[in-house]
């Protein structure tokens, strides 16, 4: 805040020169903890620069309605339905029985718990510049983020969209015929996070 | 419980004495873990979630504390992005590049914050996302240089109507020739108005524009200015109003009525 009270001039004049506050500046006034002479020297240009103005007056406002999180907890008057339903669930559940993803379907369960992958199928090679990965959109997704790992976990290459689908750049090197490990993670409008488990996919020979 | 300093209807702001002024600044931010230096500046104890982040002794740890520092705060982030952009494809682009804005060279604007954290993260976090949000929508959509000097020129406008209006001084005119007279007189009670504005002090004049051009509440205007109650925001509101309202009439201007 230094510069905003040495570089002014007389009271109230030329505000528009001085420049604009840092954002700093801006968020400790707005949480009031700045020193006296600071808050003074903003107060001046803030009564004269109507954009700065409105940045700390919007993001006032932005503060105070922020939604609250959502509970995370379980209602104690759900536990025992839920219960009974899992008991059950696991009772009537025999081995062998029907698999629960489609055979193109991998990485995860298709009830949104975790991220399903659809492509590449299990048998495609896996080829930079060409390979597009595809998933089942998570609801409430905002960003996914696709990662790469060889046989050793080393992260060979990262990946980050807000869409279900994302090639393989060209540029990342993948040794013809290795095994390679993918995971899709997604980031949720609520903070929370899902992953698809680990699949393997083999480089183009 | 601190007391309530200074009288705002008297004219004295809050921040009259030096020992006031500290003790409302101490009210003001009780919310936050506050401290103070020798020399006076505040110190504020940084969140473990951007502490660990920015301390990981290796990649994988920072991965994770990226994480973690994302999930913490993507609600906050989110919501900026809903308030500059309708249609969520652009929400979730705009998410994508505040993050990226945040990670890029090694966390670097997380480090220049937490070098000497003035204020919450989560204030900080609104700022910039903020910017980043305007900044990509001025890359998409362009904005005319002159559109700021517009915008504060629209500001002061509105501000004088809006002052002449608690005021009481505009009128509605029935006839073309009252219309004409009105149009007239309107015009020279905006020139009285920006007159008597001028004259404010900055304080007064900020708080006039937070309450009458950004409409925000006397609440929020008084955490913003120190104040210690809304009911001191609303006393020094009126006290403004009679001493424009004077001004206007050592000026000549009574209404805006012909």
């Amino acid at each position: 805040m230094g510069h905003l009270i040495l570089l002014r001039g007389a009271r109230d004049t030329a505000m528009n020169a001085t420049p604009h506050l840092s954002a700093d500046d801006a968020a400790s006034f707005i949480d009031g903890t700045l020193s006296d002479d600071a808050r003074a020297a903003i107060e001046r240009h803030l009564a004269e620069c109507d954009s700065c103005r409105e940045e700390v007056a919007i993001s006032t406002r932005l503060l105070a309605t922020v939604p609250a999180s959502p509970r995370r907890g379980v209602p104690w008057r759900l536990v025992l339905p839920l219960a009974a339903g899992i008991l059950v669930a696991v009772m009537l559940v025999r081995p062998g029985g029907r698999p629960t993803a489609t055979p193109t379907e991998r990485g995860g369960a298709s009830d949104g718990s975790t991220i399903v992958l659809i492509a590449p199928a299990p048998d495609a090679p896996l080829v930079a510049g060409r390979t597009r990965l595809v998933w089942r959109a998570l609801d409430d997704s905002v960003l996914y983020r696709v990662v790469i790992k060889d046989a050793s976990g080393a992260e060979l290459w990262r990946g980050e969209t807000s869409d279900t689908v994302l090639a393989v750049p060209p540029g990342v090197h993948l040794t013809p015929g290795k095994q390679y490990v993918m995971r899709v993670d997604g980031q949720r409008t609520d903070g929370s996070s899902v992953s698809s488990t680990e699949v393997s996919v083999r480089a183009s020979q | 419980m601190i007391s309530a300093t200074g009288d705002a209807a008297s004219g004295l702001t809050p921040r009259a004495g030096a020992a006031s002024s500290r003790e409302t600044r101490v009210a003001r931010t009780s919310h936050v873990p506050l401290a103070e230096t020798d020399d006076g500046h505040p110190v504020i104890e940084l969140p473990p979630s951007l502490a660990r982040l920015l301390d990981a002794p290796s990649a994988s740890d920072a991965d994770a504390a990226w994480h973690a520092f994302v999930a913490q705060h993507s609600r906050i982030v989110l919501h900026v992005c809903r308030s500059v952009w309708p249609a969520h494809d652009e929400q979730m682009d705009a998410y994508a590049q505040i993050l990226d804005h945040l990670r890029a060279d090694d966390h670097r604007r997380l480090r220049e914050f937490a070098r000497a954290p003035r204020c919450r993260v989560s204030t900080w976090l609104v700022v910039v996302s903020r910017r980043v949000c305007l900044d990509l929508y001025r890359q998409r959509y362009g904005r005319p240089t002159s559109e700021e000097g517009r915008e504060q020129r629209r500001a002061r406008r509105r501000l004088q109507d809006l002052v002449a209006e608690e005021l009481e001084l505009h009128e509605p005119a029935t006839t073309e020739r009252e219309e004409a007279d009105a149009a007239l007189r309107h015009e020279e009670l905006h020139d009285a108005l920006q007159r008597a504005l001028t004259d404010l002090a900055s304080r007064d004049l900020l708080m006039l524009k937070l309450r009458f051009v950004d409409d925000l509440s006397a609440q929020e205007i008084a955490r913003l200015l120190a104040f210690p109650s809304p009911f001191h925001v609303y006393r020094r509101l009126n006290v403004l109003l009679a001493q424009l309202r004077g001004t206007l009439l050592r000026l000549g201007v009574e209404s805006a009525a012909p």
